[in-house]
């Protein structure tokens, strides 16, 4: 039995940065707000007084230019960690992600490697309003050549990115900024949870329900309230989109026969959308229902938190949801 | 009335050996045959895409590279072929790349905006423009970070030097002392819109002024100029000094790519004014006035330098196509 | 030597160009790279310039004339140089282009009129999952109804028809019951084709009195506790045969027959999805009580379904039995890539004719019939033969065995 502690989930994206720069003298951070600050979202506290300036960097407002200097140093030598505030501020630095970061190995032919990662945040919530609240990780899977990590624990989020920094890739690493204060147990020492594995929160024989980032633990907690009602649901997080498990998510359509996609991505072009698409010639016969999604709907976010949360995916609009696809 | 004879200073005040500036000739060579015989491939059809020729602007590479050596990086451009051949880079791959082949240096999946050696430190040719600056800015950061003493060049265009990624990346370089070179190759023109009509202040070397490094503008057409200004600026990286903007002035001879005639959008008078200055003939010239090397030593350069490139273009024709399936290779790094 | 100047592809979409301007005439002194003529592509007027140093020899191509890329417009070369044979070439070239063109037939396009008739919407709807359930059970879906508010027959509606009318299901209820056929079936029936179109068939068949061999296994299955069966003392009995006869234990691969070394015993085994024959591995160096207890293991194996592929790999004879079935005598399709099969019918009590003091009368005997398939193209009749009559005869007489 794995000794477990409480840890809130930007300590445990911290702790994983913190053993991968001590078991790698090459691996860095960089970003706004990084070093004295030690992030805004307390992800890096304490390493700026304990590996120094070099290797712990604030930057300037250059998110293009500081993600090209990642890459300039991913393929000399080192392993970076790039923190950007929010998926809405990589827009910015969409050249650098989209155009090099994820093409240079390909077009060199495979002269070179790049082992960069990453972190970002998604998620609405705190009236940020429509700048500073967008869930774009979908728009990230189009371009080949990234791989997608969306974590929805802090167990997860530390097991993942200690993997990601040793990945010889580029990976995007998707946080959500309304976990960063929340407590919850991980376990103690060192651990990796490997890229392309889904995993079954919850089995159950009714419906399968695929969703991701902080989305997959509110899906359980609808599960345990639709139990009690004698629904039995099925609750995997995919943990990783870009390579997506598809076997797991495959069998356990085939078991339900019905299927609820969640993202808090905008509704159109979701990275639900992709998923369906991707498994349909594996399980349409297997299907009793049709396939839904559960999103954010297609508009920006307003700032009123009266406006806001109406629109957000959470715990009640899934018991909701799946209420109503079994409501015969 | 008195012809203007173009003003150089003599080769003795860089005391540089003869052999160095036979090798520089040479270089400059091989960059004006090579560009010349994609011309011609491009012409009988077995080129595809776009080609972003040099001509006109070999001393700017000749000079810088000259520089740089096998621990040191550079980051190109889309224009990238001359930069590439001044860092020694194997012509046979080269052409064979342009050509699409299995046998260039990215095995046909880059092509000649994205050509690449990471071997000698050539971080590749880059269709954004602008785009190299912050990864050969980063280079630079990692020399810094690792305790080398490499130093990284960032060429770019004119064009480039008003694209966001330029001003962000001299700051941080500047900011944090790198050790990186960054080269503007003013041509004056991107694509058709002339530098004049849309920048504020077009002395380009000007802006490092505004971020606290030195800058200098140099003549771009005299090889030996260049070559002058990016020693110091190699000099000051080195010993951790700092990035440095060398703005070199020149002019491209032709269009902007193969089937722009770069006529419509430029002066004949300007275009015939700089082509008297052309950098091979006049660094030729010089040579033999001053004594350096005899006709026949400079031919035998040039005999030497065309078949170097008949050799490439030869191999590259002989090289065959990759199969679609590599198509699906090189992606990810796989163990 | 005398060089082309050709029409110039200069944009990736350009197919041909017009000839502007000459800028020098036939007999003028060229400098390479000088600029010889001017040229329109689709977008631009360009200039071309020579490829090498010389005389412009002849002009191919007039001004205003449209010439597609990469042919030949101009010829460059010495004074006194012979330049006719390029000449020809090159008006060889250019002249085929244009007659193509002329010829070309304008195909009047018949516009077909469409008329969208509105798919009928059907009355119920099934899902995927229902339908896929409703097909392998046999059950047409016209019978079916939802008992939903929402009117999509869904699979628990198949399974809720399926339990009430099972018994009662009517042949106008029915549908052929339809499963694909793929997996382990498909492999099997594959292998069988191939072996049956391939392998010229021959087929030997003799009766075997099994009195003697059903007498020795009484003795041994009174005093032991694991029953020897026929089956393995026709496996013991098989693999001494062909110790003697090692014509018939061997393989056609590539163009190469192959003679075995170790002899491999099949012993088939009927599963519910086909047929499976692990094999008893270097039979003739075993006992029978060995060979006893490891055929019984691996028909176990074979029944669970946990057999591993080196359990069934690597065969050179094979041994079919359906004498438990009753069946008298059958012919069996060779296991490929083996050389012959046995097929074992039931022992059956019949009249026979026998001679005593030299009269013959009728007896009644344990009579056994084995046929024995070989492929005609290693194994021939005599072979055959032989090997079959010595099993048959170390069966009537399995003193033989211990020698």
């Amino acid at each position: 039995m794995t000794k477990m502690k409480k840890v809130t989930y930007s300590q445990a994206i911290c702790e994983a940065i913190d053993e991968e720069m001590a078991r790698d003298k090459n691996v860095l951070i960089l970003g706004e707000d990084v070093g004295i600050l030690g992030g805004n979202f307390k992800t890096a506290v304490g390493l700026y007084q304990k590996y120094g300036d070099l290797r712990v960097k604030d930057t300037p407002i250059s998110e293009n230019s500081f993600l090209g200097m990642s890459l300039g140093m991913a393929i000399t030598g080192l392993r970076p960690i790039v923190e950007i505030m929010f998926t809405d501020f990589l827009l910015l630095a969409a050249d650098q992600l989209l155009n090099q970061i994820a093409k240079i190995r390909y077009m060199s032919g495979g002269q070179v490697k790049v082992p960069l990662t990453v972190r970002t945040t998604i998620g609405a919530g705190r009236s940020s309003a429509a700048q500073h609240s967008q869930s774009l990780h979908a728009i990230m899977c189009h371009v080949p050549g990234l791989k997608v990590v969306v974590p929805s624990s802090a167990a997860d989020a530390k097991g993942l990115l200690k993997t990601a920094i040793r990945e010889d890739n580029p990976v995007l690493f998707i946080e959500h900024k309304m976990e960063y204060n929340q407590s919850y147990e991980i376990p103690e020492g060192e651990y990796t949870i490997p890229f392309g594995k889904a995993n079954v929160l919850r089995e159950g024989k009714d419906i399968t329900v695929i969703a991701t980032s902080n989305l997959a633990l509110k899906a359980v907690k609808a599960a345990e309230e639709l139990a009690k009602e004698g629904i039995n649901v099925e609750v995997i997080d995919p943990r990783t989109l870009i390579p997506l498990d598809r076997e797991t998510l495959i069998t356990s359509i085939k078991k339900t026969g019905r299927l609820l996609l969640a993202d808090e991505g905008y509704e159109r072009v979701n990275i639900a959308s992709e998923i369906v698409m991707d498994l349909m010639p594996d399980i349409f016969y297997y299907l009793d229902n049709p396939p839904e999604r559960l999103c954010l709907p297609n508009v920006p976010l307003p700032f009123s938190p009266a406006l806001e949360f109406p629109l957000i995916p959470d715990q009640e609009k899934l018991y909701k949801r799946i209420k109503k696809i079994f409501k015969d | 009335m008195k012809e203007n004879k173009p003003k150089f200073k003599k080769i003795d005040f860089y005391n540089l050996s003869k052999d160095y500036l036979l090798k520089m000739y040479f270089t400059m060579l091989k960059i004006r045959d090579f560009e010349n015989a994609i011309t011609d491939v491009y012409s009988r059809g077995l080129m595809n895409g776009i080609a972003h020729l040099y001509i006109g602007e070999e001393a700017i590479a000749t000079g810088v590279c000259a520089n740089i050596t096998s621990q040191d990086y550079a980051v190109s451009t889309h224009r990238g072929h001359g930069h590439l051949i001044a860092q020694g880079a194997d012509l046979k791959k080269m052409m064979a790349e342009v050509l699409g082949r299995k046998d260039g240096y990215c095995k046909g999946k880059g092509g000649s905006m994205h050509i690449m050696d990471a071997s000698k430190g050539i971080l590749g040719a880059n269709g954004i423009v602008g785009a190299g600056i912050p990864i050969a800015t980063g280079a630079a950061y990692s020399a810094k970070y690792r305790g080398t003493d490499q130093v990284v060049v960032s060429f770019f265009g004119d064009a480039a030097s008003n694209q966001g990624t330029f001003h962000e990346s001299i700051n941080m370089a500047a900011a944090w002392k790198l050790p990186v070179v960054y080269i503007c190759e003013n041509n004056l023109f991107g694509i058709s819109v002339d530098l004049r009509k849309i920048t504020g202040n077009h002395n380009i070397a000007d802006r490092a002024f505004g971020y606290g490094i030195p800058g200098v503008a140099v003549d771009g057409n005299d090889v030996l100029e260049v070559y002058q200004a990016t020693h110091t600026a190699f000099v000051r990286a080195r010993k951790g000094e700092g990035p440095t903007l060398i703005e070199c002035k020149t002019y491209r001879q032709k269009g902007h790519h193969i089937g722009d005639p770069g006529n419509v959008y430029r002066l004949k008078e300007e275009l015939e004014a700089w082509t008297k200055r052309d950098p091979i003939k006049t660094f030729k010239a010089r040579l033999i006035e001053e004594k350096f090397a005899t006709k026949e030593e400079l031919k035998n350069l040039e005999e030497e330098a065309r078949q170097l490139v008949k050799t490439a273009v030869q191999f590259a024709e002989d090289s065959p196509f990759p199969e679609p399936e590599e198509a699906f290779e090189d992606l990810f790094y796989e163990i | 030597m005398a060089k082309y100047i050709i029409m110039p592809k200069l944009g990736f979409n350009m197919d041909q160009g017009t000839v502007v301007q000459w800028l020098k005439k036939e007999g003028d002194t060229i400098e390479e790279r000088q600029e010889v003529l001017e040229i329109e592509t689709d977008k631009t007027v360009m200039p071309v310039e020579a490829p090498c140093s010389g005389i412009l020899r002849k002009i191919l191509v007039a001004e205003g004339e449209v010439v597609p890329v990469t042919l030949p417009i101009a010829i460059i070369g010495d004074k006194k140089e012979d330049i006719s044979q390029m000449m020809e070439a090159a008006y060889q070239k250019l002249g085929k282009k244009e007659v193509i063109e002329a010829l070309k037939e304008v195909t009047p396009v018949i516009e077909k009129k469409l008329t969208l008739e509105p798919r009928k919407e059907a009355e119920k709807r099934i899902s995927p999952r229902a339908r896929r359930k409703a097909k392998e059970l046999g059950i047409r879906i016209e019978r079916l109804t939802s008992n939903h508010s929402v009117s999509t027959i869904s699979e628990k509606d198949v399974l809720a028809y399926h339990k009430t009318h099972q018994g009662k299901i009517s042949t106008e209820d029915q549908v052929d019951k339809r499963i694909l056929y793929t997996g382990m079936r498909k492999i099997i029936g594959d292998r069988l084709s191939q072996s049956k179109f391939t392998a010229p068939h021959i087929y030997f068949t003799v009766s075997v009195d099994m009195s003697k061999v059903i007498d020795i296994l009484n003795k041994f299955n009174q005093s032991d506790e694991k029953r020897i069966s026929i089956n393995d003392f026709l496996v013991f009995t098989v693999a001494k045969a062909l110790t003697e006869q090692p014509n018939i234990n061997c393989s056609l691969i590539g163009e190469e027959i192959v003679y075995h070394k170790n002899i491999n015993i099949g012993v088939a085994v009927a599963l519910e999805e086909g047929l499976i024959v692990p094999v008893i591995k270097n039979a003739n160096k075993k006992s029978l009580s060995i060979l006893s207890k490891e055929i019984k293991k691996l028909i176990k194996l074979a029944r669970e379904r946990k057999l591993l592929p080196e359990d069934y790999q690597g065969g050179t004879f094979t041994i079919s039995n359906l004498g438990m079935y009753g069946i008298e005598n059958f012919t069996a399709i060779i296991n490929p890539p083996e050389a012959a099969i046995l097929a074992i019918g039931a022992v059956k009590r019949v009249p026979v004719v026998i001679e005593e003091e030299r009269l013959e009368k009728i007896g009644i005997r344990s009579l056994m019939k084995v046929t024995l398939s070989v492929d005609h193209r290693l194994i021939d009749g005599a072979t055959a033969a032989i090997f079959l009559k010595q099993v048959k005869d170390y069966l009537e007489f399995p003193e033989g065995l211990v020698l």
